[in-house]
């Protein structure tokens, strides 16, 4: 057995395992971008994340060779050893050949060299910040420190290792625990401009956390940037309709709501008014918005309707495969791109239509008989049937009246 | 052809939303490290099925993991 160095004046081992694996001694460092054998990585990470104990020979052959495809799996580990000590002395780590010891029987890392790895300064970091007793900036404070640590999920090259995938989201959960703690405390004391800077980091490490996703549009509505929080409430709406077919949640929508009704400053000029009133571009064809605006346009119809007896028609324009099933993410994300031209093409200009689900458009139809309102919805079938004519795709449609509200 | 018995497939289901009475998220296939995102509980069903399919057969080809 390899036995330890001296502690004392060394420089300390600095090791990452969040957002990437990499030692770093002084300036020296190795990081798992290097190119080599998964399983050198594997290795060095195993004996790392579980450096407090020794890690039997037949441990690290089930960790390192699950398939079980190899002949003489005591003597590749035995290879695979010396394989790490060689590459962590090729990179002039200091002591690159006492880090992995051997002793009864299996494998350790050296805990007598001093050593820091970042999860466990998380960890720790993170008990500090929920302890109680402690005053409300002294915990923000540590919740600040354990996110900072957090450079992203734990081994992101190791991800589909087995052992890897329950740690990983251990310390995410931990992660977004601090986060979501912190935000409450932020939000509560107007510091919008953390907030934001935390819910950008954390939309980073998970695109689909729709709470982050609303702390920050709620940041960006209270710094005043009611163009960055709309463009963002869109493109997260569009994320979550394209890559997993959900609708905005409610407090989603309520946030959107609130973007819209903020209120301008003060301006006396009429013409300022009416440009920002008008249309940027000139775009031929219906009027697209986001749903929430289609539902206040219907009420406003809804009303108008019950006084002039005009007709309006709703519509909702469905895609699906010949056979009536949802069509493939890929191939349906594509199919509502090509149905959005063909809508807004097919209608007149002061018509309006929305996106109602991953898969559906709502349209509305205003100063149409039924026939009239048929036929639209006929053109558009058969404009759709002929662009997509050879794919096992198809759009079905249903037309109602809308209901006139009495005053 | 049929594969041995003794291969073996591992999935890691991730549920980020329960919209329609239904799951959506994402599914990783370790074996294979491949990732998937489903809307509903069957699209679910459906991607395990076809890699469980993949993995015992040697022609199958997969169409909708990446």
């Amino acid at each position: 057995m390899r036995q330890s160095t001296a502690t004392h004046a060394l420089e300390p081992i600095h090791i990452t395992m969040l957002g990437g694996f990499s030692i770093n001694v002084g300036e020296s460092r190795i990081q798992d971008t290097v190119a080599r054998t998964h399983q050198l990585w594997h290795l060095i990470e195993y004996l790392i994340a579980f450096r407090h104990k020794t890690i039997s020979q037949d441990e690290l052959i089930d960790i390192l060779w699950a398939e079980g495809d190899i002949d003489n799996p005591a003597n590749a580990l035995k290879n695979l050893v010396y394989r790490v000590r060689s590459a962590l002395s090729s990179h002039g780590l200091p002591h690159a050949k006492d880090m992995i010891v051997y002793s009864r029987g299996g494998y350790r890392w050296n805990n007598g060299l001093p050593c820091i790895v970042d999860t466990e300064e998380f960890e720790r970091l993170y008990k500090l910040a929920v302890a109680p007793g402690q005053t409300v900036d002294q915990q923000v404070r540590r919740y600040m420190e354990t996110i900072d640590i957090y450079k992203g999920d734990f081994l992101p090259g190791a991800r589909f290792e087995n052992w890897v995938v329950p740690l990983a989201s251990h310390y995410r959960s931990m992660y977004f625990s601090c986060v979501y703690s912190v935000l409450e405390i932020l939000t509560v004391q107007h510091r919008y401009a953390e907030v934001e800077m935390i819910c950008q980091k954390a939309i980073g490490v998970d695109q689909f956390e729709e709470s982050a996703h609303r702390y920050l549009i709620l940041s960006m509505i209270r710094q005043g940037k009611q163009s960055q929080a709309m463009t963002h409430y869109s493109q997260v709406t569009d994320l979550f309709f394209r890559e997993l077919g959900v609708s905005p949640s409610a407090s989603m929508r309520a946030l959107y709501r609130e973007i819209v009704k903020t209120i301008h400053d003060v301006e006396i000029d009429l013409g300022i008014v009416k440009e920002d009133l008008e249309e940027s571009d000139r775009t031929e064809g219906a009027f697209y918005c986001e749903y929430e605006v289609f539902k206040n346009l219907y009420r406003l119809e809804a009303r108008t309707a019950a006084r002039t007896g005009q007709s309006i028609f709703i519509a909702l324009v469905t895609v699906e495969d010949a056979d009536g099933n949802v069509l493939d993410v890929k191939l349906q994300n594509k199919v509502m791109d090509s149905l959005y031209g063909l809508i807004q093409s097919s209608l007149r200009k002061g018509d309006v239509f929305a996106r109602f689900s991953a898969s559906q458009y709502v349209l509305m139809l205003p100063a149409l008989t039924y026939e009239n309102c048929a036929m639209v919805m006929d053109r558009i079938t058969k404009r759709f049937r002929h662009v997509h004519r050879n794919k096992n795709v198809s759009i079905y449609s249903k037309v109602q009246p809308l209901d006139p509200i009495d005053t | 052809m049929e594969k041995g018995a003794g291969s073996k497939s591992t999935f890691v289901v991730q549920v980020q939303f329960t919209q329609n009475s239904s799951w959506q998220g994402t599914v990783a296939w370790t074996e294979q490290k491949k990732e998937q995102r489903f809307r509903s509980t069957l699209e679910l069903i459906k991607l395990i099925d076809e890699a469980l399919l993949a993995e015992r057969s040697d022609n199958k080809s997969l169409v909708h993991w990446e």
